[in-house]
C-alpha cells in the first residue's frame, strides 16, 4: 500500500515538472533578460544567460520613477478594489444563488452581459462618468469603475450554489435571519472562492494598464504598469528595462500569492470540518 | 438560470406571501451596491454604444444618426467573417484544451503530495505577468531564424519553420500561449472549488474501496460542476474577445495576419486605428450577440451535466 | 468574530469612499479659486509622448517659464506605443479638459481638424514675427495647412538615411558606402558582399515592408506616386509605382536581403542590432536606438539614400505643435505654441538630439549633436524630400497596403496583380473618406 503510493506520487512529480518546465522557461528567460545589456539582449543569436549580471535597468527604473508613490498607489488601488469587489460580489452572487425575487432572470442576464462586449467600449464613457464627478486625476479614480465586478458576481454565486440547501435552512430555523445566515453561515463556506476571487481581483487590478493611463495624468497619481510604460521611448526598444520592469511588476503578485495559498489550505480544513 | 424561472413564474401567479416579501426586500438590498455600480459604469456605457452602432460617429463621439448603414456594412464586410472565423477557431481549441489542463492540475495539486505551494505559485506565474514581456518572450521562443523551439525541434531532427509568419500555423502558435497564460488561474478557481467538496465523500468511498480514478469521476467531477461550467463559460468570454498578445506578436506584415485577427482586434482597429467609432460599435453588439447567443446556449445545456446540490 | 471583521472592512471601504469624495471636492474648489481670484500665475498643460525627448522639452519649459513668469507649463506624457497618447487625446477633448498645447502628427492632423479641436493658427502666425513659409520646409507647412489655413507649428521632421555597420564590410574586404552612391552602386556592393561569405544568418541588407522609410522614397524618387492632390485616386497601378517598389522585392528575390518571413519575425532594426545587417535603411528616429546599443554604436555609421533615377529619393514627415481649441488659456497656450517655434526654442530642440528641429536655421544642430556620425545625411536634401502622402483614412489605408504588398513581397503573387487588388480597396477607402 505504502509503495503504491509513494509510485503514484512520483509520477505526479514527474507530470507536474513537465508542466513546471513548460510554465517558468519562458518566465526565466524574461528574468535572464532584464540583467542584459541593450546590446546582449538584442544579440542574434541571443544568449540564454547574461554574460554579466547588469542591474542597470532596475537602477534606471528606480531613479526615474517617483517609486514609491506609484507602488503606494498601486497597493492603494489594489486594496480598494479587492475588498469592494468582495464585499458586492460575495453580496450579490448570493441572492443570485440563493434567493427568489422577481426580476432575478433580467438582472442577471443584464449583469453578464456586461462581459460579453470589448472591454474597450467602457473606457471613454467612464472618462467621462469621472470627469463629471470631479475626479479625474486621482486615487478614486484608480479603482472606482472596478468595485463591481460580473466575473467576480457569477463566479461567487456559482461558488453559493454548489453548498448544500440544508445547511442554510437549518440556520434560518435557528432562528437566525437573511443576514445573518449570509454572514455567519455562508460567507465562511465558500472562503476558498472568496480567495480565489481575492487573487484574480488583485491580479487584475495590479496589472491594470489603460485605465489608469487615461483618467490619470501626473506621474504620482499613476500605477505601476503605466508608469512602467512611459519609460519607454516610442522607438526604443529596450527589452531589458522592459522585463525589468515586468519582473518588478510580477513579484509582489507572486508573494501575495504565495502567502494566499496558505489561507487556501487552512479554508480546506475549514469548510471540511463543517460541510 | 433553469431552477430560477420556475419560482419565478411561481411568484408572478400568485400573490407573495410576507415571508416571501421579506426575501425579496433582502435579495434586493443584497444586489443593490453591484447593480447600482453596474449600470453607473457598465450598463450606461453600454447602451450610448448600442445608440453609437447606428450613427456615423468620429473620434471625438459627434454623431450623426445613419439607422442600420453600419450594420448593412459589416454583414457586407468579409473581414468580419474571416475574423469570426479565427475566433472561433480559437475558442473551440483553446477552451476543451485548456479547460482539461487546468483540471488535470489541479487535481494533481489537490494531492498530499510534497511541494503543492510551489509549484501552483509557478503554474501561477503566467497568469500575473505583464503581457507586453509574455509577447515577447514567445515570440523569441517561435522565431524562425534562432527560436529556442526550432532548436528542440532540431535535436529530434524536425526541420523548424517561421512559426508566426506561416498562416497554416501562426494562429495555433497563439493558442498555445492563450492556454498557457489562462492555465494558472482556472487551476485556482478548480482547486478552490475542489476544496469546496466535503471530505465525507472521499471517505465514504475509501470505506467501499473506489480508487483514485473511480473517485475522480464519481465524486471529483459531479461535485465540481458548477465550478466547472463557471471556468468553462468564463473561458469561452474570454477567448472570443482574445485581443492583447496576438496584437503584439502578430506585425500587419506578417504573412499570417489574415489568419490570426480576432473579433475583437478588427473592433479595436475600427474604434482607436481608424477612428471609425460607429462602425466599431456595431462590431462590438455583433460580438455581444455572439457570446450572449452562446452563454444562453450553455445555460439551457447545463441542467444536463451541472449538478447544483 | 468573522461578522465583526466584514462590517470592519465595509466600514472601512465607505470611509475610504467617503475620504477619497471630500478631498476630490475640496480640489475643485481650489481650483476655481485658482482660476479667478488669483489670477496671476497661468498653468498649460503640454501633451507630449516620447519619453526620450521629455528632458528637452523640460529645458524648453524652463526657458520659456523665464522668459515669462506668470506661466507655469506642465508636461504630461503619454506613451505612443500602443495608442495611449491618441486614445487619451480624445477621450480628454471629447470631456473638454485636453492639454492646452500638444504634439500632433500628420495621420492624425485632418481628422482632429474636421473634428474641431485644433486651433485655427493662421492669425496668430500672422501676428508673430515667426514667418512660416521664409523659416520653414514648405513640405512640412503644407502638413498642417488645411483650406490656406494653420493648424499647428512645424515642430521637426524625420528623412531617411542608409546605415552600414563598418565591422561586417571591413570582415569581407568591401568599401563603405558613400554619399554619392546610386541605386545600382548599393545593389552591385551587396552582391559583393554577398559573394565575399557572410556569417550564417547575415545579410548585406534588408528591404522590409516598410512604406516611409523603404519603397515610398524610390516610388516619388521614380516618379510614381501613392495619392493624386484631390485624394481620390491612389497610384498603385501606375508602371512609375511598381517599379519604385520591384527593387525593393529583386533585392530579396536575388538573396541580397531575407525574406519577408524572416523579417517579421526579426524585424530590420533587430536584425542590424544584433550584427545580422550589413546595410540598413533607417529614418531619423531610429539614430538614439542604435546609439543606445552597446553592441553596434561603435561600429555603425550612415550616408545619403543612394540616388535612384538621377533624384535623392526621400520621404519628410514631421510633427506639430498644436492648440487645443477648447483651451481656457487660449492666449497663453497660442503664445507657448508660437515660441516653441522660434529661433530660440527650435535650437534648444535641435542640441537635444532626439530630433531634427523642423526649422530651417536649426537643422543643422542635429548633425552637430554627434560629429562622429554623418548625420547631415538625414539634412543635406531635406528640401527636395516628398511629404509622406497622408490623408483621413491613411491608418486605414496603410493597414491595406501592407496587407496587398506582403503577397507580392513574398512572391505568392506578382506585384502587378496584387497592385490592382491594392488600388482597387484603396479607392474605395478614399470613396467612403470623401462622401
Amino acid at each position: 500500500m505504502h509503495k503504491r503510493q509513494s509510485f503514484q506520487h512520483i509520477m505526479i512529480h514527474i507530470i507536474l515538472l513537465i508542466g513546471t518546465g513548460i510554465t517558468i522557461l519562458p518566465f526565466l528567460w524574461m528574468v535572464f533578460t532584464s540583467f542584459k545589456t541593450v546590446g546582449e539582449a538584442m544579440s542574434i543569436p541571443p544568449t540564454i544567460f547574461p554574460k554579466t549580471f547588469n542591474f542597470d535597468s532596475y537602477k534606471n527604473i528606480l531613479e526615474s520613477l517617483p517609486f514609491g508613490r506609484v507602488y503606494l498607489n498601486t497597493i492603494i488601488s489594489t486594496l480598494v478594489t479587492v475588498i469592494g469587489q468582495i464585499t458586492f460580489c460575495t453580496m450579490a452572487g448570493y441572492a443570485f444563488a440563493r434567493l427568489n425575487f422577481p426580476g432575478k432572470n433580467i438582472i442577471f442576464i443584464l449583469v453578464l452581459s456586461v462581459l460579453m462586449v470589448p472591454g474597450q467600449i467602457f473606457l471613454v464613457p467612464q472618462y467621462m462618468i469621472i470627469l463629471k464627478m470631479g475626479l479625474l486625476d486621482s486615487i478614486p479614480a484608480l479603482f472606482l469603475p472596478n468595485l463591481f465586478s460580473a466575473f467576480g458576481t457569477f463566479m461567487m454565486r456559482q461558488f453559493f450554489t454548489s453548498i448544500p440547501k440544508e445547511l442554510e435552512e437549518a440556520a434560518m430555523l435557528d432562528g437566525c435571519n437573511r443576514f445573518q445566515t449570509f454572514g455567519r453561515i455562508m460567507v465562511p463556506l465558500v472562503k476558498s472562492g472568496i480567495v480565489a476571487l481575492v487573487i484574480f481581483t488583485a491580479k487584475f487590478a495590479w496589472n491594470d494598464f489603460m485605465w489608469p493611463m487615461i483618467v490619470n495624468t501626473s506621474p504620482k497619481m499613476m500605477t505601476l504598469g503605466p508608469s512602467l510604460s512611459t519609460l519607454q521611448g516610442q522607438y526604443i526598444t529596450d527589452y531589458p528595462a522592459q522585463m525589468a520592469g515586468a519582473v518588478m511588476a510580477v513579484i509582489p503578485m507572486v508573494l501575495l500569492f504565495f502567502i494566499f495559498q496558505k489561507q487556501f489550505v487552512e479554508g480546506v480544513a475549514h469548510t471540511g470540518v463543517k460541510g | 438560470m433553469g431552477d430560477m424561472t420556475k419560482s419565478n413564474v411561481k411568484t408572478v401567479k400568485r400573490k407573495a406571501t410576507r415571508r416571501e416579501k421579506k426575501e425579496w426586500v433582502a435579495a434586493y438590498i443584497f444586489i443593490a451596491p453591484l447593480v447600482i455600480g453596474l449600470l453607473v459604469f457598465y450598463i450606461y456605457p453600454f447602451i450610448q454604444n448600442f445608440w453609437f452602432s447606428f450613427n456615423d460617429v468620429n473620434r471625438f463621439n459627434i454623431t450623426t444618426f445613419t439607422g442600420l448603414e453600419n450594420y448593412k456594412n459589416l454583414i457586407k464586410d468579409k473581414e468580419l467573417f474571416q475574423t469570426l472565423g479565427n475566433t472561433l477557431k480559437y475558442v473551440v481549441i483553446t477552451v476543451p484544451v485548456g479547460l482539461a489542463l487546468s483540471i488535470l492540475i489541479a487535481t494533481l495539486l489537490n494531492t498530499k503530495i510534497r511541494g503543492t505551494s510551489i509549484y501552483r505559485t509557478i503554474y501561477f506565474l503566467p497568469s500575473v505577468t505583464m503581457s507586453v514581456a509574455i509577447a515577447l518572450v514567445w515570440k523569441w521562443i517561435y522565431n524562425g531564424e534562432f527560436g529556442i523551439l526550432n532548436s528542440i525541434l532540431g535535436f529530434f531532427g524536425i526541420e523548424g519553420q517561421n512559426w508566426l509568419s506561416n498562416p497554416k500555423t501562426a494562429l495555433y502558435m497563439v493558442m498555445i500561449v492563450g492556454i498557457w497564460m489562462t492555465v494558472g488561474y482556472n487551476m485556482i478557481i478548480l482547486l478552490a472549488g475542489m476544496q469546496g467538496i466535503s471530505r465525507s465523500y472521499y471517505e465514504a468511498a475509501a470505506i467501499d474501496g473506489a480508487g483514485p480514478f473511480k473517485r475522480f469521476f464519481s465524486i471529483t467531477i459531479p461535485m465540481l460542476t458548477p465550478t466547472i461550467f463557471f471556468v468553462m463559460i468564463t473561458s469561452i468570454i474570454s477567448g472570443f474577445q482574445v485581443f492583447d498578445t496576438i496584437y503584439m506578436m502578430i506585425p500587419k506584415t506578417s504573412l499570417a495576419y489574415e489568419s490570426t485577427q480576432t473579433l475583437v482586434m478588427m473592433f479595436y482597429r475600427y474604434a482607436f486605428d481608424y477612428g471609425q467609432k460607429g462602425y466599431a460599435a456595431a462590431i462590438a453588439i455583433f460580438i455581444f450577440a455572439i457570446i450572449m447567443l452562446v452563454t444562453i446556449f450553455q445555460f439551457i445545456m447545463q441542467k444536463k451535466w451541472v449538478n447544483y446540490d | 468574530m468573522k461578522k465583526s471583521i466584514k462590517r470592519l472592512a465595509t466600514l472601512g471601504l465607505l470611509a475610504i469612499m467617503g475620504a477619497t469624495f471630500l478631498t476630490a471636492c475640496g480640489k475643485k474648489e481650489e481650483n476655481k479659486d485658482g482660476g479667478t481670484a488669483t489670477g496671476k500665475k497661468t498653468t498649460i498643460t503640454f501633451g507630449i509622448w516620447d519619453e526620450k525627448q521629455r528632458p528637452t522639452m523640460e529645458n524648453l519649459v524652463s526657458a520659456y517659464e523665464a522668459k515669462n513668469n506668470n506661466v507655469n507649463v506642465e508636461i504630461q506624457l503619454t506613451p505612443y506605443k500602443g495608442g495611449e497618447y491618441w486614445t487619451k487625446l480624445e477621450a480628454s477633448a471629447t470631456g473638454g479638459t485636453a492639454p492646452d498645447v500638444f504634439w500632433l502628427n500628420t495621420l492624425h492632423a485632418e481628422s482632429y481638424k474636421d473634428g474641431g479641436i485644433l486651433l485655427d493658427l493662421t492669425d496668430s502666425i500672422a501676428k508673430s514675427d515667426l514667418k512660416l513659409e521664409d523659416n520653414y520646409p514648405k513640405a512640412l507647412i503644407s502638413m498642417y495647412q488645411f483650406d490656406g489655413k494653420m493648424y499647428a507649428i512645424p515642430k521637426d521632421f524625420d528623412t531617411n538615411a542608409l546605415w552600414y555597420n563598418k565591422a561586417i564590410f571591413d570582415k569581407a574586404g568591401v568599401a563603405y558606402p558613400t554619399d554619392d552612391w546610386t541605386w545600382d552602386d548599393l545593389v552591385a556592393t551587396a552582391k559583393k558582399l554577398k559573394d565575399a561569405g557572410l556569417d550564417a544568418g547575415t545579410y548585406p541588407i534588408a528591404a522590409p515592408l516598410d512604406f516611409q522609410t523603404d519603397y515610398y522614397p524610390t516610388i516619388y524618387a521614380n516618379g510614381g506616386w501613392i495619392l493624386n492632390d484631390d485624394k481620390t485616386e491612389t497610384g498603385y497601378e501606375d508602371p512609375k509605382t511598381q517599379e519604385g517598389i520591384q527593387i525593393w522585392i529583386d533585392l530579396i528575390n536575388a538573396g541580397l536581403s531575407p525574406d519577408l518571413a524572416t523579417m517579421t519575425d526579426t524585424s530590420a532594426d533587430a536584425m542590424f542590432e544584433g550584427g545580422k545587417l550589413a546595410m540598413v535603411f533607417a529614418g531619423s528616429y531610429m539614430t538614439p536606438e542604435y546609439m543606445s546599443n552597446d553592441a553596434i554604436n561603435k561600429n555603425v555609421n550612415l550616408v545619403e539614400f543612394p540616388e535612384f533615377n538621377g533624384i535623392e529619393p526621400n520621404i519628410i514627415n514631421g510633427l506639430g505643435y498644436a492648440v487645443y481649441s477648447g483651451s481656457k488659456n487660449k492666449e497663453a497656450a497660442v503664445d507657448f505654441a508660437l515660441w516653441l517655434g522660434s529661433e530660440e526654442a527650435m535650437k534648444i530642440q535641435g542640441e537635444g538630439g532626439a530630433v531634427i528641429s523642423a526649422r530651417n536655421d536649426a537643422q543643422q544642430y542635429f548633425a552637430a549633436t554627434n560629429p562622429d556620425l554623418n548625420l547631415a545625411a538625414y539634412t543635406n536634401h531635406s528640401d527636395i524630400a516628398f511629404p509622406l502622402p497622408v490623408c483621413k483614412s491613411s491608418a486605414e489605408l496603410y493597414d491595406l497596403e501592407a496587407n496587398q504588398l506582403k503577397w507580392a513581397y513574398s512572391g505568392e503573387k506578382t506585384l502587378a496583380d496584387t497592385c490592382k487588388e491594392l488600388k482597387a480597396g484603396a479607392d474605395e477607402i478614399l470613396n467612403k473618406m470623401n462622401k
